[in-house]
């Protein structure tokens, strides 16, 4: 196990790499119904970062339901789009539950009804998934220099990253300029 | 002043800033002095260095014109990083570093002179792209300061948004992966 502590709290990095080459499967977003992964001997649990981490797989969870929501609204390019950036929420998502496990938390379950709008037509839902994008970004931003174990913060750091991209990909599928700003914080 | 290497300006420092590694080592602080302000003007400096290599490619006449405008925007993107990361400086009680001449931009950035036509120009920028990433994400581990690091996220994020531009303009898949380190410079 490689420990990435700061502190002396334990998040396997190899479990992360699992989890994420794992996530290319199925969906098992209910934390409930995830497994929890084993804290490495000797290692401390950190109540905090685990926090920090669910506040984010929250997110996630609503992402997921949110690119599932939006598309029967696309179509052509626009939906295949919204399936690739979905299927990586979904991967997001389950790596995330493992971490917070280790961290010592329990992942909160996705709900069944997030309460999205419905979505008129395709821009509408372009739109739509580009503030989830957002408010993820802004989310991760906040949460990321306050996660005190390294790995997990790498972990919140490399999809943050991905995040960005997809909104600059959803930006550019509605017809926008891409990265219209330098300093990527997203919008809360 | 000893200049930088290639892999010391790309991954050395960038965002070792706040990982005490130096740009520029043995250069002299702009100012007060200190391990986290010199990393910090070092990123400064690497930010300012891209935006002078990416300015010089987006004048290129050989380069088609969305290609120029596609670094034109890069420029002005790295501009405004080194903009935010000096303030940074300038709040910790840091000066500026000078702004380079095209001619350091040229020593520091092997392979941009050569640049000179549409593969050569992106496989660079995707290049710069993946180390600057790389260079954040791997700050991000051990940057202590929240300000620094919130800064460093939000610079990198814009830095992942580059790649997806840089990708397409190659043809590339600009999301192969849900998780966006970038790469370690060769």
């Amino acid at each position: 196990m490689v420990s990435g502590d700061r502190r002396g709290d334990g998040i396997s990095r190899r479990r992360i790499l699992l989890a994420a080459t794992a996530a290319a499967g199925g969906v098992l977003l209910d934390g409930c119904s995830s497994k929890p992964a084993k804290p490495a001997p000797n290692s401390e649990v950190n109540g905090a970062d685990a926090d920090l981490l669910n506040e984010v797989f929250m997110l996630e969870n609503m992402a997921v339901a949110a690119y599932a929501h939006v598309a029967g609204s696309l179509t052509g390019r626009a939906r295949a789009l919204a399936q690739t950036i979905g299927h990586q929420e979904v991967q997001h998502a389950l790596t995330l539950a493992p971490a917070i496990h280790e961290l010592g938390g329990q992942p909160t379950p996705s709900r069944s009804d997030y309460g999205f709008p419905a979505l008129a037509d395709g821009p509408a839902a372009l739109a739509f998934v580009g503030r989830i994008e957002n408010t993820l970004i802004a989310a991760y931003i906040d949460v990321v220099p306050k996660i005190t174990n390294s790995v997990a913060r790498a972990l919140a750091a490399s999809i943050v990253t991905n995040e960005a991209q997809h909104l600059a990909l959803v930006t550019q599928a509605r017809g926008l300029p891409p990265t219209p700003v330098a300093i990527v914080r997203g919008e809360a | 002043m000893r200049r930088a290497t290639r892999r010391q300006l790309l991954v050395g420092a960038t965002a070792a800033a706040g990982a005490g590694a130096v740009l520029l080592p043995g250069a002299p602080a702009w100012g007060l002095s200190s391990p986290g302000i010199l990393s910090m003007q070092a990123a400064v400096r690497l930010e300012q260095t891209l935006a002078v290599a990416y300015g010089s490619l987006a004048g290129r006449p050989a380069l088609d014109r969305e290609l120029r405008d596609l670094f034109g925007l890069l420029a002005d993107h790295e501009n405004q990083h080194a903009a935010a990361l000096l303030a940074l400086v300038e709040y910790l009680g840091g000066g500026p570093p000078p702004v380079p001449t095209l001619v350091e931009a040229e020593q520091a950035v092997p392979g941009l002179v050569a640049a000179g036509d549409r593969r050569s120009a992106l496989g660079l920028a995707e290049q710069l792209e993946n180390a600057e990433v790389f260079g954040f994400y791997t700050a991000q581990q051990t940057l202590d300061d929240v300000k620094l690091a919130e800064i460093s996220a939000a610079v990198m994020c814009s830095d992942a948004q580059h790649l997806v531009l840089v990708r397409q303009a190659r043809g590339e898949d600009p999301i192969p992966s849900a998780f966006e380190t970038g790469k370690e410079s060769g």
